[in-house]
């Protein structure tokens, strides 16, 4: 795998890798929101390019799967420089090297792959069910608790995770009385989490069965530092991955707005 | 003769190693009880015997050992555990004397009876636990495999691992602390290794509390007297069991699990630093007196191999 990522031809330590892999990853766990909420399937390669959805159906009063369809899966990617002299400045002062690049382009790959997963589960999204007023206790439970009943209506079950804006769980979690917090209300019945999402509008709240039969994500890639090459004495290295949202059953998601 | 002495101290190691462990093991069975914390004083008091013994092997220029005997298997009532432990400190107190018998470096002699000193009290204190503990019943796993309760497999399977580990790195850390002529890197070496023997209690404790056995094993050990091959390998360790706590997190569901291997985890990313800093000192030391770069044969000439993000679920 390293061959075709190129980075053993990167002239700078295993040590100084290390670090940016770390970054890569802290930065990834702490940003990105779908995984949180879906199960992943994979990774499976950078090789693979296409995922296979299944749909399902009664035959001989058994259900079966029926042929699939095939998606293609997405590289979305972002790149970053370091410069020549600041590696120099690393070796040479305890100054370090500052790896904030490094973060950026990686926050760049992970609001590429929230998009994709939020807006993928929102176009496919039944409804509008009411919102309400999340400033008003007792009324954002009930929101929830509704979207719970049409998605259990339509055969959705546990878990279900919520998406919102990071206002509307503010809003939410600064709701308290006579001891009882709203969150706390709200997470009781909502299993797979309450998920801030910096893009969410703050109009509307995703309501989705998380469970891995009605949708989840499938990595090709996981996110990976490759190797571009250098520009002049400077080092240019790529961020990216390969991805793709399955729907199994679009009746799993309900937007309430 | 220095090597028939050395000889003698690891026989005497070994034994102490397998005191520590049998001793930890039905002090974890019995649960948070009195009888239980002094137990654990007495498992204490022969990690100290086990580290004079150490320092007195590399004194007069040998090795210790990390290997112990088999342990009592916790398949009897607790005061008969409390006999066998007596039993086995009768083993030690009839070895050192041998031992005493057959060794004339006044030195090592002085060292020899002052553990006797001690393997006699503790002999005492095990004999009055029997007594102490005479009428109950048989370990909490036999109850809980009567019964069904205990931990799910995969719970269980994932804590030993984390036990596993932990014991493993104990006797790595010790011995490479023992080996390390320079005070500092030793004494943070050995502070590491404490740290990872408050991992094992904990994860062990884990597992007696939900009626299942702690398999006190260990992996494949690096034993060297190399500094830098050492710290190499402890990175290494690390670095591995890092990733393999993170992997496992999502599985567990109970919170304050979640927050203990979460806790011992951050430990472990804590040390990869402290070795790191070490291996950078060493190797620039090294460099220094040999006047030519270290030759890093053992390293990876390559990048990492890049970690895996994967899922972030957590269900719980």
């Amino acid at each position: 795998m390293s061959d075709y990522l190129l980075r053993e031809d990167a002239p700078i330590s295993p040590e100084t890798w290390a670090k940016i892999d770390e970054m890569v990853v802290t930065v990834a766990r702490k940003n990105l929101v779908g995984r949180k909420v879906l199960e992943i399937a994979g990774p499976l390669g950078w090789g693979v390019g296409q995922a296979p959805i299944f749909g399902f159906g009664l035959s001989d009063d058994a259900w079966v799967a029926e042929a699939p369809q095939y998606t293609d899966l997405k590289e979305i990617a972002a790149e970053f420089t370091l410069k020549a002299q600041h590696l120099a400045m690393a070796e040479q002062t305890p100054y370090g090297l500052d790896l904030g690049a490094v973060a950026m382009a990686t926050l760049k790959v992970t609001a590429e792959e929230d998009g994709i997963v939020v807006d993928g589960l929102k176009s496919k999204a039944k409804g509008p069910m009411p919102l309400g007023d999340w400033t008003v206790m007792g009324e954002p439970f009930a929101a929830v608790a509704q979207g719970i009943a049409r998605l259990r209506k339509a055969g959705i079950d546990e878990p279900y995770a919520l998406i919102l804006s990071p206002l509307k769980y503010a809003q939410l979690a600064s709701l308290m009385q006579h001891g009882r917090r709203e969150l706390a209300m709200v997470e009781s019945v909502v299993k797979g989490g309450v998920h801030p999402y910096v893009a969410m509008p703050d109009d509307q709240v995703l309501l989705v069965g998380a469970a891995s039969w009605n949708a989840d994500i499938v990595l090709g890639q996981d996110i990976v530092t490759a190797y571009l090459g250098n520009e002049g004495l400077d080092h240019r290295f790529r961020v990216f991955e390969t991805l793709v949202l399955r729907v199994k059953r679009p009746e799993c998601v309900c937007v309430l707005a | 003769m220095s090597e028939a002495i050395i000889a003698l101290l690891r026989e005497d190691m070994k034994g102490e190693h397998q005191a520590i462990v049998q001793y930890l093991r039905h002090a974890y069975a019995l649960g948070e009880t009195p009888e239980a914390a002094e137990i654990e004083a007495i498992a204490r008091e022969e990690m100290r015997h086990f580290h004079w013994l150490a320092d007195a092997i590399v004194e007069l220029g040998g090795d210790p050992t990390m290997e112990r005997p088999p342990v009592d298997e916790l398949q009897d009532a607790p005061s008969v555990q409390m006999l066998k432990d007596a039993d086995l400190e009768q083993h030690g107190i009839d070895q050192y004397r041998d031992h005493i018998e057959r060794i004339d470096d006044p030195k090592i002699r002085r060292l020899l009876s002052r553990i006797l000193h001690d393997e006699l009290v503790h002999k005492g204190e095990f004999a009055k636990f029997a007594e102490e503990l005479d009428g109950q019943p048989a370990p909490a796993q036999a109850e809980g495999e009567a019964t069904g309760q205990g931990p799910s497999a995969r719970l269980a399977e994932i804590l030993n691992q984390g036990v596993r580990h932990e014991y493993s790195v104990v006797l790595q850390y010790l011995y490479h602390a023992f080996m390390t002529p320079d005070k500092e890197p030793a004494e943070e070496i050995e502070d590491i290794a404490i740290n990872e023997m408050q991992h094992l209690g904990w994860l062990a404790e884990e597992l007696f509390e939900k009626g299942a056995d702690a398999k006190f094993e260990h992996g494949e050990l690096v034993l060297s007297d190399d500094l830098i091959r050492n710290l190499k390998a402890d990175i290494a360790i690390e670095r591995e069991v890092t990733e393999d706590y993170s992997e496992q997190l999502p599985e567990l569901d109970e919170e304050g699990l979640v927050a203990l291997v979460e806790r011992i985890r951050d430990h472990e990313i804590d040390h990869t630093t402290v070795f790191q800093y070490l291996l950078d000192e060493a190797k620039e030391k090294r460099s220094t007196e040999t006047a030519e770069p270290p030759k890093d044969d053992d390293e990876p000439k390559g990048p990492p191999k890049p970690p895996s993000i994967g899922s972030l679920v957590s269900r719980g």
